[in-house]
């Protein structure tokens, strides 16, 4: 049995204390400009300063800073996304793996549909007709996310159908809704866990790309996409307003699937008894 | 029979339609699981309906818990048929026939403590208040040989013959006339089985619930059941109280069954039908007699009549034209 | 049958590690098999008949299971002490396996025939018959019906007792002198069963094999086998000819299971049930593992695990109260 990956719960518990806690945490402002400090390095480079430990941007602004907030846009979009997307697909799932027959087949057309559009093409158009904005980018990532969850709860919905308990409570006399949402939704809950784990490290890069297109949250505020993309001009002289964002994007979302896979093993009975 | 019959099954009939083609489906033949049947069971008696995989033991047992909807006949459970219920009738159905099945590993839903599986019908049927259910569920425990304080454990806390034991609470729980035993001991070890057994029978005499045995093993029905019926491929082929037919075997696809018994002593091996070849498709079962292609005695009229069940001795039903 | 052993197992103790304690699952097992022979494994799930026949082919389930002490003599050889190389040698070619799942035994995506001629290949025949004439015969000796048309059939295409049927002709194309066969025919009906049974007796008779048959079933052992092992919790209980352990069982334990099958010919009114279970293979008691369900248990039960003795010819018990 694989060990609680401690470096991978380490950095994802970092990253939610200091999203909480950014305002406590720096004395700077995420947006507020200040050009007289502008694109100063971090302080191990020449010409940097402790003030501002990994450096400022174009405007001045402290990259830290915009690091902290970053990752409270993370969250928030991560959450959001995953309750309205995971919790859609949940539903889904269970409805047309037990109902079965014409539904079944009418929805899982539905989701092979979804997996064939091009998200980030629909995101684009979703951001010029309905405006920039986190609501935007939940619609869009929800979206998204709704049809792999429903496929795979789907799959374990139709092997849980066949075991004896599911056939014991109709002659119990319980109704489909009983059955689907006491009986069977408990059954699926370890790999619906597994598939929200698994599924944040994709929502923060789909958030950061989305950003980094200009789909995603508008400027000033922070997030780790866009932090990529307005370094990405002056990647030459001022390395770190792309590369420090484009690391922590990296890390996280590493952490998340070590996380996952180590739930996974986890939540499996039959690995567990070893 | 002096007793009146708690179920009757009249002409039950099950079929599933076989399709082919991948754009326009059409149906190309139909899977006769089931193909009129007729029995009755008592109050507070058993009848065992035994069979080979594929006979349609288990379908049949499926349509009399009201699982799936009969493709013709009838199941009247009290006089009520299990068709077309809804709402309060159908709890009402529900409330008089319940089931014990063969795996109690997939029999017990994992999420839910013991407590919640056997008082889950009762839950349904809003029997009582939460005191006077977690009361009966702690009764039902130690009628089963558990005790009351299992009732906060989960399923994988027990051995499977006591987590057989914890379905046939959740199954007594509601109060049934009719339990439906699908082989319900024979995925348990050998030393537990006489355990369960003997419990079915304590817990019949008490509560006076029939049972329908579907079972493979014969030395089981013998012991359990009042009432015997022999499928083969959809058909009863035989049907009679149990004492007579397990001494003047009639049919030759039971007499087969009875050979294919192995002995209880090294010794004990008797003349044998030993049947040839395997069970055929119940997708095209042969005409006539559905025995005749791997009956010994097979004569002419076989092939093409198929045999009617047949009186001899009181209540001792054969279907053969041997008998005839 | 007075030959010598072609199989003998001493002392073997396999056990599993886990990080919650040590599960003696077998634990000091000894037995021999001798040539043309069939001799009866019986036991409940869990008492470790079937890893005593995984601990024989070293096919031992998980990292956690090692075959700690013991020995396994194939015709004097220990089998413990080859190598991985020589293992693969004597598996299939000196013992073969029969499994209770014919479904999972054979490989969905290859024919018949494709599986016959992987272990045909193994040998080389003497009459120089080719791969496809050799994999025919084989399958009529296993009396599968139309075996040429088979040849050419997948798996999903035979009924379970004609997969089981081709597993056998797998297990015999290297003319074993070992056979296991681990509940060959519970997955089998009824009648399918039986004829399987006759079928691997004649297999045995015309091949000369010893047959090492595990099973659960006392209907089975009278059918087939000419000695029986008793096993519980771990250790052999008791061993004798056939006809000794039906007529004369000495362990309370082979009593109480040949008393608690409902027999076919009388009606009983109650089942001698045996009370209880198995004790948790983690935690053993010191003395008799059966003492807590046997009906004739004392002190000394409790305290220190009986020695086998002998209670008649090549007959043995591992019982307080037949010392």
């Amino acid at each position: 049995m694989r060990r609680l990956p401690l470096a991978s719960f380490a950095i994802i518990g970092t990253m939610v204390f200091v999203a909480v806690f950014a305002p406590w945490l720096t004395p700077h402002s995420p947006i507020d400009q200040s050009l007289p400090n502008k694109l100063l390095p971090p302080f191990w480079e020449e010409g940097g300063t402790t003030e501002y430990l990994l450096g400022t941007d174009i405007f001045g602004r402290d990259l830290l800073t915009r690091l902290f907030y970053g990752a409270r846009v993370s969250l928030i979009v991560t959450a959001l996304a995953l309750s309205v997307g995971g919790g859609v697909g949940l539903v889904l799932g269970i409805v047309s793996g037990y109902v079965g027959g014409k539904l079944d087949a009418f929805l899982m057309r539905v989701v092979d549909a979804a997996f064939a559009f091009p998200t980030i093409l629909f995101a684009l158009l979703l951001a010029v007709t309905m405006g920039q904005g986190m609501d935007t980018l939940v619609i869009a990532l929800s979206l998204f996310l709704w049809a792999g969850f429903a496929r795979v709860i789907r799959g374990e919905v139709l092997a849980i159908k066949q075991r004896d308990f599911v056939a014991l409570a109709r002659v119990h006399g319980s109704s489909p809704a009983r059955i689907m949402f006491i009986h069977i939704l408990p059954n699926v809950l370890n790999t619906f866990m597994v598939l929200l784990t698994l599924n944040v490290g994709v929502i923060i890069v789909a958030e950061a790309s989305l950003s980094f297109l200009g789909a995603g949250v508008p400027p000033p505020t922070p997030s780790w996409g866009l932090m990529v993309a307005e370094g990405r001009g002056k990647i030459t002289s001022a390395w770190w307003l792309s590369l420090i964002p484009g690391i922590a994007i990296t890390l996280v979302v590493l952490s998340f699937n070590l996380f996952g896979d180590w739930l996974r093993d986890r939540l499996d009975p039959k690995l567990r008894q070893l | 029979m002096s007793k009146d019959p708690i179920l009757e099954v009249n002409g039950l009939t099950k079929h599933y339609p076989v399709a082919k083609g991948i754009l326009f489906s059409r149906e190309v033949g139909r899977v006769r699981a089931v193909d009129g049947i007729d029995f009755s069971i008592a109050e507070g008696e058993t009848l065992g309906l035994v069979g080979e995989s594929g006979c349609g033991k288990t379908t049949t047992s499926r349509l009399v818990l009201g699982l799936e909807p009969p493709t013709a006949g009838e199941v009247l459970l009290e006089g009520v048929s299990a068709q077309d219920l809804t709402g309060r009738d159908r709890q009402d159905y529900h409330a008089k026939v319940q089931a014990v099945f063969q795996d109690p590993w997939s029999s017990l839903n994992p999420r839910m403590h013991v407590g919640e599986i056997v008082g889950e019908s009762l839950r349904i049927s809003k029997w009582g208040t939460r005191a006077e259910i977690e009361e009966r569920v702690a009764a039902l425990l130690v009628e089963v040989g558990l005790r009351p304080e299992h009732a906060r454990q989960y399923p994988h806390e027990f051995s499977g013959g006591q987590r057989q034991r914890i379905a046939l609470a959740s199954a007594l729980a509601i109060g049934p006339k009719l339990i439906v035993l699908d082989e319900p001991v024979s995925a348990l070890d050998v030393s537990i089985r006489a355990q369960m057994m003997n419990l079915l029978k304590d817990v019949q005499e008490q509560d006076n619930v029939a049972y329908l045995l579907v079972a493979h093993d014969l030395a089981t029905v013998r012991h359990m059941s009042e009432w015997t019926a022999v499928m083969y491929l959809g058909e009863i082929v035989e049907y009679a109280p149990t004492e007579l037919l397990f001494e003047n075997v009639r049919h030759p696809y039971t007499r087969a069954l009875f050979s294919a018994v192995l002995p209880d002593h090294p010794d004990g091996r008797e003349e044998e039908i030993v049947l040839t070849g395997e069970v055929p498709s119940p997708l095209d079962p042969p005409g006539g007699c559905r025995f005749h292609t791997r009956c010994p005695f097979a004569m002419d009229i076989c092939s093409q009549v198929a045999p009617t069940l047949t009186e001899s001795e009181s209540g001792h039903l054969a279907a053969c034209h041997l008998e005839e | 049958m007075d030959s010598a052993p072609v199989l003998e197992v001493r002392n073997l103790h396999t056990h599993f590690f886990l990080r919650r304690g040590v599960v003696k699952a077998v634990d000091g097992v000894t037995f021999s098999l001798k040539r043309g022979e069939v001799l009866g494994l019986v036991g409940e799930s869990g008492c470790g008949k079937s890893l005593t026949a995984l601990s024989i082919l070293r096919l031992l389930p998980q990292e956690a299971a090692r075959t700690v002490e013991g020995q396994v003599l194939l015709d004097g050889e220990d089998l413990l002490a080859k190598s991985a190389g020589e293992m693969r040698q004597v598996r299939g070619q000196r013992i073969a396996m029969i499994l209770q799942d014919p479904q999972t035994s054979l490989n969905p995506v290859f024919s018949i025939g494709n599986q016959l001629h992987e272990a045909l290949a193994r040998r080389l025949d003497e009459g120089g018959r080719s791969l496809r004439e050799r994999a025919v015969d084989v399958l009529r000796q296993v009396r599968l019906a139309a075996p040429e048309q088979r040849i050419g059939q997948y798996p999903h295409e035979l009924s379970g007792g004609m997969k089981q049927r081709v597993v056998g002709a797998i297990a015999i194309s290297c003319a074993p002198e070992v056979m296991i066969a681990d509940e060959p025919t519970t997955a089998l009906d009824v009648t399918i069963q039986l004829q399987y049974l006759d079928l691997l007796k004649e297999l045995q008779t015309s091949l000369g094999m010893g047959i090492l048959f595990i099973t659960h079933d006392f209907g089975v052992v009278a059918h087939m086998c000419d000695r029986v092992a008793v096993m519980y919790a771990g250790r052999i209980v008791e061993t004798g000819p056939v006809r000794e352990i039906f007529d004369n069982p000495v362990h309370p334990y082979t009593q109480a299971l040949i008393a608690s099958v409902p027999k076919l010919r009388r009606k009983a009114g109650r089942l001698r049930a045996i009370d209880g279970q198995p004790p948790a293979l983690s935690d053993l008691p010191a003395g008799c593992r059966f003492a807590d369900r046997c009906p004739h248990a004392e002190a000394r039960c409790r305290e220190r695990y009986p020695k086998a003795v002998s209670v008649g010819e090549s007959h043995t018990a591992s019982c307080w109260l037949a010392a």
